[in-house]
């Protein structure tokens, strides 16, 4: 009845009156025809028969808007500052026709310097319709009400489709595989055949809907005061045919700062020497520049990690630092201070600790924090650790001048 | 052989001349317009509410369809017996109590039109109990009218929801 809002709105307008909706359901596909037939028996004046009088009527049935259902993806947390994310839903119609639905995205924010902004499917279109006839469980073909068009498609739903058999109900899945509407105009039916049988029966009038997914994209703003922030992302589908009819769901998105300080000092270990600002380390005195060497000494790197106090956790912290051009890494020399608690000496290894290097990429990896580990297999792959905010960590390893 | 073969057709031909002559003279001659309606609600700017009733080339589910079924008799004879058979459409089911015709007698079936009844006689049995068929269950109505006297009109309808 809704969707009759619309239709009646240039009549309603004329006459200075606006329509009053009422309630209403649905069990009969949109664009199906009606069609009522009476006949009249009757005889003359003598009681002898006269030819049968036929006459019929016919209307075809209208959409009736309805809110699909949309899934509900998990929320993300954490979430980084200034990323783009790609929010997907699955949607499943539960009209009695096909409905284009437009997509709107909008967030309430908390702590965060703004709303977060969004992209991606600005509209989704999915068929539907309703059940001709009953059937049992078992079945791979299933017939449905003519849409008047015989073009393989009936109200929207084509062969590869997926489709949900009483999404309110039973809520079964299942894949069109081809429409014969060939029959259509003669029968007012036509059949669908699925790809596999139905495991469950249905009766007639149920609602079969199309299914499909979106993707809006979510782009994060940045958080006011670390360490972190949200928005809570309402994704809204509304009816093209009538847009009081919307479905909704929210995705909360926590925002965290990313906030870890990385910085590089070296050392010559065979002739100490450097000019630039220093750092006193596990006794040792390293620079950021002004540190030289001859061909055969030692240099040692060092590379400290900070996340600063009041910040959120930073996870999955993967040191990946690329041997030098006119050096070579000197084997079993790194050594990490995963959180503060003192330097522990690596192995060279795809395993077995929190470090390893690529000899053939000439790569080191330090999974830096609290229980980084580089078990599994192959180089790179390994698991980074958590530093929480105030925690510091470094690494070191050595390599000599070619 | 031939004189007799054509002699036996003139024959023929004379009475069934007659016969037309006679049928021509005087004939009822009903005929039947069906027209499918629906009442929309409207409201004005002070809040009145009206109700109108617009051909119903489209309906949604859960619309009610008034159907009025017009039967003239532009013969010159009147017809007697007459029965209006009205299956209820696929798609629509029976709207209680919404059945109407001036001076018919009507007669429901739940068995698609084989066999019509009172209301109050439409029973079905079920585990061995007799119980009488809901209205929702009626799938043809019939009207009896008695006579329709030559030139005058007159209409029987129903309702049914769009299911």
């Amino acid at each position: 009845m809704k969707t009759q809002a619309a239709r009646y709105l240039g009549a309603a307008l004329l006459a200075g009156s606006v329509f009053v909706p009422t309630a209403l359901y649905a069990s009969t596909a949109a664009n199906t025809t009606i069609s009522n037939t009476v006949t009249v028996n009757f005889d003359d004046a003598s009681g002898n028969a006269q030819t049968a009088v036929v006459a019929s009527v016919s209307f075809s049935v209208n959409l009736v808007a309805s809110a699909p259902i949309v899934s509900a993806p998990a929320d993300v947390n954490p979430a980084t500052e200034s990323t783009l994310y790609n929010l997907v839903h699955s949607l499943t119609s539960t009209a009695n026709g096909p409905d284009t639905y437009n997509i709107s995205g909008a967030s309430v924010d908390s702590n965060m310097d703004g709303s977060a902004t969004f992209g991606g499917d600005a509209t989704i279109v999915l068929g539907a319709t309703t059940l001709a006839a009953d059937f049992a469980a078992g079945v791979t073909t299933i017939t449905v009400p003519f849409d008047g068009t015989d073009d393989g498609v009936v109200n929207g739903l084509a062969a590869g489709d997926l489709i949900v058999i009483d999404p309110t109900g039973t809520g079964e899945p299942a894949v069109i595989d081809s429409i014969d509407e060939s029959t259509g105009a003669a029968t007012n039916v036509v059949t669908i055949t699925l790809t596999a049988a139905t495991v469950n029966a249905a009766t007639a009038g149920i609602t079969i809907g199309e299914t499909a997914s979106t993707t809006t994209t979510v782009t994060t703003n940045t958080v006011t005061t670390p360490p972190s922030g949200t928005h809570t992302v309402t994704v809204t589908y509304t009816s093209a045919a009538d847009a009081g009819v919307t479905a909704t769901d929210d995705t909360v998105y926590t925002v965290v700062r990313s906030a870890l300080t990385v910085t590089k000092y070296v050392r010559n270990a065979t002739t100490a020497n450097g000019t630039g600002t220093s750092i006193a380390f596990g006794g040792e005195t390293y620079y950021d520049s002004g540190v030289n060497g001859n061909p055969g000494e030692t240099m040692e790197y060092l590379i400290v990690i900070e996340n600063p106090p009041t910040y959120a956790d930073a996870q999955n912290i993967v040191v990946s630092d690329p041997i030098p051009q006119f050096t070579t890494y000197t084997a079993a020399t790194i050594q990490l201070d995963a959180n503060g608690g003192g330097l522990v000496a690596q192995d060279d290894s795809d395993s077995g600790d929190a470090a390893e290097f690529d000899g053939g990429a000439n790569i080191v990896y330090v999974y830096a924090g609290a229980t980084g580990s580089d078990g599994a297999a192959g180089f790179g792959n390994g698991t980074g650790g958590t530093l929480a905010g105030g925690e510091t960590s470094a690494v070191i390893f050595q390599v000599t001048i070619d | 052989m031939k004189s007799t073969i054509t002699a036996l057709p003139v024959a023929a031909l004379l009475s069934s001349l007659l016969l037309l002559s006679g049928m021509a003279s005087a004939a009822p001659e009903l005929s039947m317009e069906i027209k499918a309606e629906r009442e929309v609600t409207l409201t004005d700017d002070n809040g009145n509410t009206r109700t109108e009733k617009v051909t119903a080339d489209t309906a949604a589910p859960g619309d009610t369809v008034l159907y009025t079924l017009t039967y003239t008799n532009s013969g010159d004879e009147t017809a007697t017996n007459i029965k209006i058979d009205n299956p209820i459409p696929e798609g629509n089911q029976y709207l209680p109590n919404s059945a109407w015709g001036d001076g018919s007698d009507l007669y429901f079936s739940i068995d698609a039109g084989k066999s019509f009844k009172k209301a109050s006689a439409l029973t079905y049995q079920i585990d061995g109990t007799t119980r009488t068929a809901a209205p929702e269950n009626y799938n043809a109505v019939r009207w009896v009218i008695k006579s329709i006297p030559a030139g005058t009109n007159g209409s029987v309808g129903f309702s049914a929801v769009v299911q």
